[in-house]
Parts: structure tokens; C-alpha cells; sequence
């Protein structure tokens, strides 16, 4: 059996939902027992960390303010009347830091890249258009495509036409998964800057 | 294989590598109805080259250390309080089980004379012990403080000269019965605030055998030189046959001498015996010979205030 990181988490039971979170709450109140806000903080781990990336853009940094967040949440949680745990947890992992870069003089009008957040689909590119200059866009990503440094090209060939996934990419191009992610980001920009060219 | 349906979980599949661009583009649906995810997609986007898997695992450490139960300050507290409890409970139990301790301190507090009719002067045993006490470290002060001293043995010399202890006056005396500790504890301070000659404090804290020397026909016999084997310790006994002598843990036999005539006595059980001084082998000549020199007026001086009367009846006859 491979043990991967991925078995290895502490994870939740399958139950979720705001149910599932009010009930994990409650009992908290109750028995004031970390290991259950930390089931319960666990499951938004993630988002809280990928939150915290955004704002502090430093991995050693996000992964404090991921702590620092949960020290907050011992107390406030306790203090607090919490209707829904997830939209309540978003403003508050966001307000820490906001406040963490307050204090480091860093706070700047955070820009919205729709390039980052979209990703390269034929829906994206053609949503109001006619057949006719949906077959244009698409012989002009073909040349686009063509233009991208190799394993830029590789990745997002594999990714998009052959519908692979990040994993996969990884072990067949003997890449480890962040340069995949990184290659296929990158020739996704560089692709949607072509196109709008 | 499980569908992910929301957000965390499409998150979690394409964090892992296993989107491909058809979850990618699930996900990116997701994020445009939940600006949480949004915002933690972009910041994992943000730093696309980085193994976040990796961080996440250690952070999921974290905060499994973080949220594993410790001992609280109260608990902490609750702990030691009882240890205290348990400490003072126990040191309660040994002490009322001591008889030697309460002897002592039941003593002290039944010492009529000397809060009655205080001495002018502070008799030397007190001095002795006062600048004993000076001179002890502090930790050992404050031991003596918090529990009365427990009689200890006799200081005897490894290699050094016998002893002769003389008996006291009141020992002379017709025997009265034996009273409890306590009554012979306190007639040591009371003939010790008289005035007396001071008694060494660690001769006065032992507990000597009493016993009695009769001739053959059962008459008393005194001035008979009574020692351990161990020739260490010595006394005589007085007008009435009566001896005291400290116990010698180093030696079990007792030997009685007086004009030639030389006994050998073991004692089984505790004071009073009598022992009938007969024709025997004469002890070894080291033992006479340091029976001899030690037998001196000034060693006389010492007296020794405890007594052991004899019970009505006489003593025991082994």
C-alpha cells in the first residue's frame, strides 16, 4: 500500500456541511476540547492557506498567519455566536491578513489577474462568437501554441488536447508537480497575451 | 472514483495533481460562486511552482500538536496540591508512628521546672546544643524545626578510650517503678535545670540497659565494673547492685568484673535484668586493663540522670 501525503492527512469524517461544521462548533463550545477545532480547522486549511499566500505572498509567512488564525479562532469561537463557520472563517483569515500587512507597512490595493484565475477553455474564448471566428481563434491558438517555449508547449498540449492531469503530466515528463503547474500557468498567459494581441 | 462536488474537494483533487483540465475548469467554476476559494486559488496560483502539498502536510502537523490536549495551569495546580496533601498526610502517619519523636517532643512540652523555675543560667548540655544548632547549615535547622530530633545513638569511638559512666544520685535511691518515657525525659530536664552536672545530650538521647549485679546469694554487689565486650563502653554499679550503660550496637555481650571474680552476660531482652556475678574466665587483658585506667574521679563526674527502677518485686532473674 503507498502511504502519500494525501493518506497521511488528518482528515475529517466524509460527513460535511454546515451541519456537520454547526456540530463541530457546538461541541467545541461545549467541551472546550481543541482536537475538535481542529478537525473542524483542518477542513478549511487549505483555503485559509491559499487565502493567506495571496495577501502575504511568502510560504514561511502564510503558514504562521495559518496558526496565528487558528490561536484566534480558540477564543473567538467561544465568544462568538457563528451561524455558518465557512463565510465567517473566510472574514476572518482575510481581516488577519489584512492586519498582518497593515503592520508591515505592505498593504496595497489588491488587483483581481483574470488571467490567473481562468483557465484556457474553449468556453472562455468563444462564449458570444459564431462559428466562423471561433474556427479563427482557434487556428490563431494553434499558432500561439506553437510559439511557447517547449515545455511550456509540452505541458499545455498534454493538459488541454490530451485532457491529462497535473499528476500525470508530472510523472510522465519526470517533472515534480509545481514546474507542471507552473509550465502550464505560464504558457497559459503567455497564450491569453497572444490571443490578445 | 469519488466526484468531487465542492469547492474543498476540487480544491484538494487539483492541489494534489489529479485535475485535469476538465476539473481546472470545475474548480474555476466553483471559485467564481465562493470568493474564499477564489482567493485561495489564486494565491496557490500565485505561487505555482512551489510544492504546497509539502507545507500543507506540515502545517496539518502543527495543528495536530496544537490541538493534542496538555496539562493545564489548573490541572498543574489541582496535582500539586495533592502531592502536598499527600506529603503532609504521610509525614503525619510516620510521625505519630514514631515513638522515639514523640517521646521527645511530648518531653519538651511536659518539662514542669524548667518553665517554672528557669535556671540562671542555661545548663551546658543547652549551650552545647545551641551552638550545635549555630553551627548546623541552615536546611538542617530548619529539619530540627520541623521535627524533633530523634534520639540518636550514643557517639561512641571507633578506636577511642572506655567510657565510665557514673550513676546518678537519684539512681542510688531505693527503685521506684517505671513510669513512661515521658516521666524519664522530663526528670532529665528537671535534674538538668537543678543545676546538675550537665549530661551529654547524645548519652542522655540513648537508650541504656539497666540491670542489677548480686552475688551468689543474691545480694547486691557494687563498685562491679560492667562493659561490653567491645571494651568501649564501661560503667560500675552502685550501692544497690544497679548499672546503666548505654547500648553498643557494635557489641552484643556484656562483661562483669570485680576482684578477680568475671561474668559473662548476654542480654535477650530489654532492661531490667539481674546478673549473678560468679567465678568465670577472666575477660581478655585488654578489656581489665582499659577498665582500669578508664576508672578515674574525673570520668566519676558524669553523671547520667536517666534511670530504670526497679519494678516492684525485684528484677527478673535470668
Amino acid at each position: 500500500m503507498i502511504h502519500t501525503k494525501e493518506s497521511m492527512r488528518f482528515r475529517l469524517p466524509q460527513k460535511s456541511g454546515p451541519e456537520r461544521d454547526a456540530e463541530l462548533l457546538e461541541q467545541y463550545r461545549t467541551e472546550k476540547d481543541l482536537r475538535v477545532l481542529g478537525r473542524l480547522y483542518a477542513r478549511y486549511m487549505d483555503l485559509v492557506y491559499g487565502l493567506c499566500l495571496k495577501y502575504l505572498k511568502n510560504e514561511e509567512k502564510a503558514s504562521d498567519a495559518v496558526m496565528e488564525i487558528f490561536e484566534v479562532l480558540v477564543q473567538k469561537a467561544l465568544q462568538h455566536e457563528i451561524r455558518e463557520f465557512k463565510p465567517w472563517l473566510y472574514v476572518l483569515a482575510k481581516n488577519h491578513c489584512l492586519m498582518l500587512l497593515r503592520k508591515s507597512g505592505k498593504l496595497q490595493e489588491q488587483t483581481f489577474d483574470p488571467a490567473v484565475m481562468y483557465s484556457l477553455s474553449p468556453e472562455h474564448l468563444s462564449e458570444d462568437s459564431d462559428a466562423e471566428t471561433r474556427e479563427a481563434q482557434l487556428k490563431r491558438l494553434e499558432a500561439c501554441i506553437e510559439r511557447l517555449p517547449d515545455e511550456q508547449r509540452h505541458c499545455i498540449r498534454l493538459f488541454y488536447l490530451e485532457n491529462l492531469s497535473y499528476k500525470t503530466i508530472a510523472g510522465q515528463e519526470k517533472l515534480d508537480l509545481g514546474s507542471v503547474r507552473s509550465h502550464i500557468q505560464n504558457g497559459r498567459r503567455n497564450l491569453r497575451n497572444c490571443m490578445e494581441s | 472514483m469519488k466526484t468531487p462536488k465542492e469547492g474543498n474537494d476540487l480544491l484538494r483533487q487539483w492541489l494534489e495533481g489529479w485535475a485535469n483540465r476538465f476539473g481546472e475548469n470545475r474548480l474555476d467554476e466553483a471559485a467564481s460562486r465562493d470568493p474564499f476559494l477564489a482567493e485561495a486559488l489564486e494565491g496557490y496560483r500565485s505561487l505555482a511552482s512551489k510544492d504546497h502539498e509539502e507545507t500543507l502536510h506540515v502545517l496539518n502537523k502543527r495543528l495536530g500538536r496544537r490541538s493534542r490536549p496538555s496539562i493545564s495551569w489548573s490541572t498543574g495546580w489541582r496535582v500539586a496540591a495533592a502531592l502536598a496533601v499527600l506529603v503532609v498526610v504521610a509525614w503525619a502517619v510516620w510521625r505519630v508512628s514514631d515513638p522515639f519523636g514523640q517521646s521527645d517532643s511530648l518531653a519538651q512540652d511536659t518539662a514542669p521546672l524548667t518553665k517554672t523555675q528557669p535556671a540562671p543560667q542555661e545548663p551546658a548540655s543547652s549551650e552545647a546544643l545551641e551552638e550545635e544548632t549555630k553551627t548546623a547549615p541552615p536546611i538542617a535547622s530548619k529539619a530540627k524545626k520541623a521535627r524533633p530530633v530523634k534520639p540518636a545513638p550514643a557517639p561512641i569511638p571507633s578506636e577511642g578510650p572506655v567510657k565510665i559512666l557514673d550513676l546518678p544520685t537519684a539512681f542510688k535511691e531505693e527503685a521506684q517503678p517505671k513510669a513512661s518515657r515521658q516521666e524519664e525525659a522530663s526528670e532529665y530536664r528537671t535534674t538538668a535545670s537543678r543545676g546538675e552536672p550537665p549530661v551529654p545530650a547524645a548519652v542522655a538521647l540513648a537508650d541504656p540497659l539497666a540491670g542489677k549485679v548480686t552475688d551468689e546469694q543474691g545480694r547486691p554487689l557494687s563498685n562491679v565494673e560492667v562493659g561490653w565486650e567491645n571494651l568501649r563502653i564501661a560503667t560500675r554499679s552502685d550501692a544497690n547492685g544497679n548499672f546503666l550503660i548505654p547500648q553498643d550496637s557494635d557489641s552484643k555481650t556484656l562483661v562483669f568484673r570485680q576482684n578477680g571474680k568475671t561474668t559473662s552476660f548476654t542480654p535477650q531482652q530489654a532492661s531490667p535484668f539481674t546478673v549473678v556475678l560468679g567465678n568465670q574466665a577472666s575477660p581478655p587483658e585488654a578489656m581489665a586493663r582499659s577498665m582500669a585506667k578508664s576508672v578515674s574521679p574525673e570520668s566519676a563526674k558524669t553523671a547520667l540522670a536517666v534511670h530504670t527502677p526497679a519494678p516492684e518485686g525485684g528484677f527478673p532473674r535470668f
